[in-house]
């Protein structure tokens, strides 16, 4: 009977959300809604602080973000300071994590001994994966990805090794130091913004020709130790949740 | 210059560097709370833009008077809480860092979405401080509510940015004043579920019994007064300033906040353990102040709001010591505590009377206050509603208090062998943290034009619905 009532009442709410968007005047319908009205258009064009200039990928030079990447140039630039808060959600997530399992140890352990092949290849495929990782979140500016999936699949091949060897161990305290460096250093680069132009976070390198390696000026700086951070920090959530109850 | 960004970065920097320094964190912790307090007092009003970015493209920060107000409270009374508590600290000294620089950015921030972060982060910082009473059932009961909030805190803003391309508060407060409110009633209302969540109003408060009731003395103080003058700033911030709500739903919600108060109360009556008897008095005084910046007085709401957050950080703090020491907090148990313990007693009976309102107290001026701001804006049925508050809360508060002082049961002469022989201790940091609170609601009820001055432009800035600050849409740096 409890089911049913949150069924019913689940599709009641459903039905009054989807009902509710479309009768109101003005919610844009799918691939309607006009950009130009929006903050979005001087995302895409880069003109909030200048003149509006066409810009040409790897000609453009000194633009106010030099991301190539519309995606990262909000993110890491325009609403820096949003990611910064979402590094310091998962953060203190994972703290959280650890003082809930940190009396806990030991590590699982399942009935069967992984095979030969999956010992041996993971070993074969994990450095694969951290370098893939890694250039995900170098060329966070550039193509699609960044600092957060960069570092999410440094943390998958961690994973990997704690499923492939059952004797794997990482030194959690490296890990967490890495995690805390980390994100100290990106306030950091925020307060050495603030220091310079007067502005929290604010781009203060030189952000180059658009499209090269080398420009957006602290976006890959950023990229690198959100990278860094959140590869770092999954593994401490990993790591804490293989540990075992202890009676 | 100081710019308030400071408030949330230099909190999060020592939460980070305690990570690498695990032995120094309390010190980081006493360290970060007592910068970010004298921080407060030298800073100037204003708008500060975040990375250079003029808003509504930018993120901003505004330091009007009311957040001024909300982030003096948050930072006075987060670094009296943990002074008095220290013992308590456990492992959750990163935790509180954290939740000091959420707290302030919640205050802060001009730009909803930005909110929508801080709002997570204030939560999950909120979540783990619930687990230190080891009851992981309620504690994850309101993690799943929380979240469910702030799902729905954020679907609201998306429906918000589809139809209006922007997410800054001031912005979107002059866009969303252009269209008709009864467009609007969908999103006003996902936004409003998803603070009435974290701000306490029925029927969105299921998680508040079991997370407060076993709270310690240094996480109940907290919840009950930092954690929730914060969340009631940004409820009061959305719904007096950003969004504009239709007659209909105004009067509804306002409904809605005079019932939480009433239910609170009657269930407060009910009680027997001290620390419930306080849940259901935040839950309801929750309701009244919700109630009130719903009305559109903002002035007189962060007055009862700042009467709210100094009682119960004193209220707390004994109760929770009370169950620290004694492992009860049941009224009955702890008949004539407060004989040998006459200071924290008397700051507690402070406490209890300025929430009621009663006079020599700042709760006095405020309930005066808002009472005359009531009848000024024409509603006589509000006032109805809040004097029976009042009168249930003078009555569980008051047979409280009596128990507490005067051992023994009625009809007979009280005297000091009925007492309870339960050994409850108070560290005189406690003692001293509660002398500092009583005399501020002492000054406050005494001389109210101290605390006066400081919330009396808060009050004249936001009564006019519209925004402090507004702009073109196109801007340089």
């Amino acid at each position: 009977m409890k089911r049913i009532f949150a069924l019913v009442l689940v599709a009641v709410v459903g039905i009054l959300l989807f009902s509710g968007i479309y009768s109101m005047e003005g919610f844009p319908r799918y691939g309607e809604a006009e950009v130009s009205e929006r903050v979005s258009m001087s995302y895409i064009d880069k003109n909030v602080t200048r003149e509006n200039q066409e810009v040409v990928f790897g000609v453009s030079e000194n633009l106010e973000t030099g991301s190539a990447n519309i995606v990262t140039s909000i993110i890491v630039n325009y609403r820096s300071f949003d990611t910064l808060g979402e590094v310091t959600v998962l953060f203190v997530s994972a703290l959280g994590v650890s003082l809930l399992f940190g009396s806990f140890e030991g590590r699982l352990r399942s009935r069967y001994k992984p095979n030969f092949i999956l010992r041996t290849g993971s070993k074969v495929v994990f450095p694969l994966i951290l370098v893939m990782g890694a250039y995900i979140f170098i060329h966070g500016h550039l193509s699609p990805g960044g600092g957060f999936p960069g570092g999410s699949m440094i943390a998958s091949a961690i994973l990997l090794m704690y499923l492939a060897d059952e004797d794997f161990r990482v030194r959690i305290d490296d890990f967490k130091k890495t995690e805390g460096i980390a994100g100290a250093m990106y306030v950091l680069l925020g307060l050495v913004g603030l220091m310079i132009s007067n502005y929290f976070l604010s781009n203060f390198l030189d952000t180059g020709t658009v499209g090269t390696l080398f420009s957006a000026g602290i976006i890959p700086v950023v990229y690198v130790l959100v990278g860094l951070k959140v590869g770092s920090e999954l593994t401490g959530i990993i790591t804490d949740f293989l540990k075992g109850e202890v009676e | 210059m100081v710019n308030p960004v400071l408030l949330i970065a230099l909190p999060l920097l020592l939460a980070f560097v305690s990570i690498v320094f695990k032995a120094y964190k309390n010190n980081l912790l006493v360290f970060g709370t007592l910068l970010n307090a004298g921080l407060v007092l030298t800073l100037n009003k204003g708008q500060y833009i975040i990375g250079g970015f003029q808003p509504p493209f930018g993120i901003n920060l505004v330091l009007d008077d009311f957040a001024l107000t909300g982030i003096l409270i948050i930072n006075g009374l987060f670094l009296v809480i943990t002074l008095m508590s220290l013992e308590k600290l456990e492992g959750f000294a990163s935790v509180l860092l954290v939740a000091l620089a959420g707290l302030n950015g919640l205050v802060l921030t001009g730009d909803l979405f930005n909110l929508f972060v801080f709002l997570e982060i204030t939560a999950i910082t909120a979540y783990i401080l619930s687990s230190a009473s080891k009851e992981y059932r309620y504690a994850f009961n309101y993690l799943v509510l929380g979240t469910l909030g702030s799902g729905l805190y954020l679907f609201g803003l998306i429906v918000l940015y589809a139809v209006f391309g922007t997410l800054n508060m001031a912005d979107l407060s002059v866009k969303m004043a252009a269209v008709d409110a009864s467009q609007l009633v969908l999103p006003s209302l996902l936004i409003f579920i998803g603070l009435a969540v974290e701000v306490k109003i029925l029927p969105f408060n299921g998680w508040v019994k079991g997370v407060y009731s076993g709270t310690n003395s240094l996480v109940g103080p907290l919840f009950a007064s930092v954690y929730a003058a914060g969340m009631l700033f940004v409820f009061g911030r959305i719904f007096a300033q950003v969004i504009p709500l239709g007659t209909y739903l105004r009067t509804s919600l306002v409904v809605l906040g005079a019932l939480t108060l009433l239910a609170g109360e009657v269930a407060a009556l009910s009680k027997t353990r001290i620390r419930e008897i306080l849940l259901y008095s935040s839950i309801g005084q929750s309701g009244l102040i919700a109630a009130l910046f719903l009305s559109g007085l903002v002035f007189v709401a962060v007055m009862q709001l700042v009467n709210n957050a100094l009682s119960k950080a004193i209220l707390f703090t004994v109760a929770g010591q009370m169950a620290d020491s004694t492992g009860t907090d049941e009224g009955e148990e702890l008949q004539g505590a407060f004989l040998e313990h006459k200071i924290a007693g008397v700051g507690f009976t402070i406490a209890a009377l300025s929430l009621i309102g009663l006079p020599l107290f700042y709760g006095f001026i405020s309930k005066m206050n808002l009472l005359f701001g009531i009848f000024y804006s024409d509603n006589y049925w509000l006032p109805v509603v809040i004097l029976l508050g009042t009168v249930i809360e003078g009555t569980y508060m008051v047979r409280l208090l009596v128990k507490l002082w005067t051992p023994g049961d009625e009809g007979i002469v009280s005297e000091k062998a009925f007492a309870t022989e339960r050994p409850l201790t108070i560290q005189s940091s406690k003692v001293m943290g509660i002398v500092v609170l009583s005399v501020v609601l002492l000054i406050g009820g005494l001389l109210p034009a101290v605390i006066q001055d400081n919330l009396t432009d808060s009050g004249s800035l936001l009564d006019e619905v519209t925004p402090a600050y507004l702009f073109d849409l196109k801007g340089g740096q």
